[in-house]
């Protein structure tokens, strides 16, 4: 155990002088806290999102005119249905619903409670409703943002939605989405297809667009290309655009994230030459004193090695582990509404853990190896030079 | 013991205005001799004392300590040579102040990887020769003058060594105090140690035990 | 005595370890009944778009539009109008 008196006195050194390390490790902890919140935020926001497009589509079509969504004419399912290796045709109905007085707006989407899969997710998705009830007058079912907004509004178990004609249509509240689904269902009304269509004014014979899976991915490019000949008029949306505008969602390689690097690395600069000048001075006479009695240049680098190593550690550890309590366990109060907004319903999600170890690691680089660098190249200057100068 | 061959020191060399502290000193002392440098201020004791201890390089001219060429050792082995040949009092102390009398005595064996528990009772040895054991765990802040230059003496002495070297170790102590080190001195002259001290107070004309008196004069030896 | 400040550190350690195995625990055990009822829930309406009200998509045009990654035939997010307008 001949490390045993080494690792004595280098504690000795930390404890004793705590004051001296306190402010940088005040100052990391901060840094790494905010930059590992805003990478936990993203990578699981990211995460959930990908997960639910599993679920999704390969394929929605729809008709543009002049550049304009338009409806989408009923007769174009079955000549999809047709072409050979597509599944799933199904007819969407969807749309923005504004709420003229404040401009907000919620997404309706009318779901076919006929087919027996929805209906079975209904079931599993509310445990407590009476799907009698539920069907036997126009009722629909809210999220969370929408709930507090109807709410707020007094309409508390029904909600009169204006039509396009002036007239007014009564839907009933069945149920609020459990706030687990938040992140993508905050501003969203899901009702009866039917329904969906009656207040949109929408025509007997037409949709908002139409989904549909190619199962073998060999075959999406044809699929495209026919599916552009018949219907000239037709815009088709790939599930893998979905997919990367994800990814460029919440991208820490661009955007928000830049300027809040740009932020640290200039606030770290900072620091670290606070640090750089404060070792020059306060430690010169500590390594001098060391060195003339008899410690060598190696025990000297030695011995901050470990002290910056035992900072840099504990405060990467505890930045970590406190971004991992703040977003995972109390769900980033204040950060949240920066990654989701509150212009239209103010939203608030429960986040799933999620930690990409790999830029995690990178981010201990990024922080450590400036750290260590402004530590150790000025005790190895101030080491270099004979102790007798170092002292005085 | 120790042998200087005709060093000369010379401070900023390669300016403009090179510094000659010390003009070719040859002086030879032998094993358990007690020398006490003595001359007015800037006449160079501090530079010749930090030559023999390896804090620093002479610009030409050679030093042997017990056979060994210490003005040109690579760091390592000046480092080694320090830590085990010599001990040396500082005119201003140079503890480590935020640590404990006992911390700053073991702080010289540390890199000697022996386990805490021999340098532990090294340095309770060596405090009570120096008469610091009463304060062991006191923070040296808090110390006396007289006090710290004990401590001082104490981690000096932990790593048992056979070359003592002192500058201006009165300098900064009342009379009792500097009469005390005084004695500590000469026990350690009992114990076969080779002393050199620099100073200019007068205390050290009459010393209880023998001794040679050198003189120094811009950066030369003037007077054995 | 001289242990003291040695424990110090590793007391600092063990507090460190302690609070990283309790992250893992939490990341390892974190049970997913909420992830499945978003995942029920967009299988039901087959849409899965985030409802964030910040424009997320990177405009390239030069209109500065942001339009809406997963459904472009929905009006854009920063732009206000019935939607029967259409
Ligand atoms: N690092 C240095 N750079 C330049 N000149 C130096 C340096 N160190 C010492 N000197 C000069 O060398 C001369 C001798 O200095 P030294 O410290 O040896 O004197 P001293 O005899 O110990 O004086 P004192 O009794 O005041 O301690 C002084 O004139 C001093 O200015
Ligand atoms: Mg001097």
């Amino acid at each position: 155990m001949h490390n045993n008196a080494f690792f004595h006195f280098l504690s000795l050194l930390l404890f004793k002088q705590k004051n001296k390390h306190i402010g940088a490790i005040f100052i990391s902890v901060i840094i790494i806290f905010l930059l590992s919140s805003v990478l936990f935020i993203s990578s699981s926001l990211q995460k959930s999102l990908q997960a639910t497009l599993q679920n999704q589509p390969d394929f929605t079509i729809s008709r543009l005119q002049a550049g304009r969504a338009v409806d989408t004419p009923t007769e174009w399912i079955e000549k999809i249905v047709q072409i050979d290796g597509v599944s799933a045709v199904t007819p969407r109905v969807y749309g923005r619903y504004f709420f003229a007085p404040n401009e907000n707006s919620f997404l309706i989407v009318g779901v076919d409670f006929f087919d027996e899969q929805s209906n079975r997710s209904l079931q599993e998705l509310m445990e407590t409703t009476d799907l009698k009830s539920f069907f036997a007058m126009p009722s629909m079912l809210v999220g969370e943002g929408v709930q507090k907004f109807m709410s707020a509004h007094y309409y508390s178990d029904s909600f009169s939605f204006k039509l396009p004609n002036g007239s007014f249509k009564k839907v009933a509240i069945a149920q609020q989405l459990p706030s687990s689904t938040n992140l993508i269902a905050n501003d969203m009304i899901v009702m009866p297809l039917e329904l969906a269509k009656e207040i949109f004014a929408m025509e007997e014979e037409s949709i908002t667009d139409i989904a549909l899976n190619v199962p073998n991915d060999a075959e999406w490019d044809t699929i495209v290309g026919k599916l552009h000949l018949l219907f000239y008029d037709a815009q088709v949306i790939d599930k893998r655009e979905i997919s990367k505008a994800y990814k460029s969602l919440y991208n820490y390689k661009g955007g928000l994230f830049l300027i809040l690097y740009l932020i640290t690395i200039i606030t770290f600069m900072l620091i670290l030459y606070q640090r750089y000048s404060m070792v020059y001075s306060a430690e010169k006479k500590e390594i001098g004193i060391l060195r003339a009695i008899g410690w060598s240049i190696q025990d000297i680098l030695k011995l901050k090695f470990y002290e910056t190593l035992v900072i840099v550690i504990s405060s990467f550890i505890l930045g970590v582990v406190l971004a991992y309590i703040f977003v995972f366990i109390f769900d980033a109060p204040l950060l949240q509404e920066i990654f989701l907004g509150g212009e239209n319903l103010a939203n608030s999600v429960v986040f799933v853990p999620t930690i990409e170890f790999g830029i995690l690691g990178s981010l201990f680089l990024f922080f450590a190896l400036p750290f260590f660098a402004s530590v150790l190249i000025p005790v190895w200057k101030i080491a270099v030079t004979p102790p007798k100068e170092a002292m005085l | 013991m120790i042998e200087i061959e005709n060093i000369h020191k010379i401070f900023n060399e390669k300016s403009s205005e090179p510094f000659e502290a010390l003009k070719s000193i040859t002086l030879h002392i032998a094993k358990n001799e007690a020398i006490i440098l003595s001359g007015v201020s800037g006449s160079g004791k501090s530079t010749l004392l930090s030559l023999i201890a390896s804090l620093d390089k002479p610009s030409s001219g050679k030093i042997v300590v017990d056979g060994e060429l210490i003005s040109k050792l690579p760091d390592l082995h000046a480092s080694h040579y320090r830590a085990k040949s010599i001990g040396f009092i500082f005119q201003h102390f140079n503890l480590l102040e935020a640590l404990s009398v006992e911390e700053n005595i073991i702080a010289p064996l540390i890199p000697s990887r022996l386990d805490i528990i021999t340098i532990k009772k090294q340095a309770q040895e060596s405090m009570q020769r120096a008469g610091i054991a009463h304060k062991a765990s006191q923070t040296i802040r808090e110390l006396s003058g007289g006090e710290k230059q004990r401590c001082a003496i104490a981690r000096a002495l932990v790593t048992d060594p056979k070359l003592i070297i002192c500058d201006e170790p009165t300098a900064n102590l009342d009379k009792a105090n500097s009469l005390k080190f005084i004695e500590i001195l000469s026990t350690l002259k009992a114990l076969g140690k080779t002393i050199i001290v620099a100073t200019h107070d007068p205390i050290f004309d009459t010393l209880p035990f023998e001794s040679r008196l050198i003189k120094m004069e811009d950066g030369r030896i003037v007077d054995e | 005595m001289g242990w003291r400040v040695s424990r110090e550190l590793i007391v600092g350690f063990v507090f460190l370890g302690l609070l990283v195995c309790g992250l893992a625990v939490h990341y390892l055990l974190y049970s997913t009944p909420k992830e499945q009822n978003i995942q029920t829930l967009s299988r039901l309406t087959t849409f899965s778009s985030p409802s964030l009200s910040v424009a997320f998509y990177e405009p390239r045009l030069p209109s500065g539009n942001a339009m809406h990654p997963s459904y472009p035939s929905m009006p854009s997010l920063n732009k206000r109008g019935f939607i029967y307008a259409q």
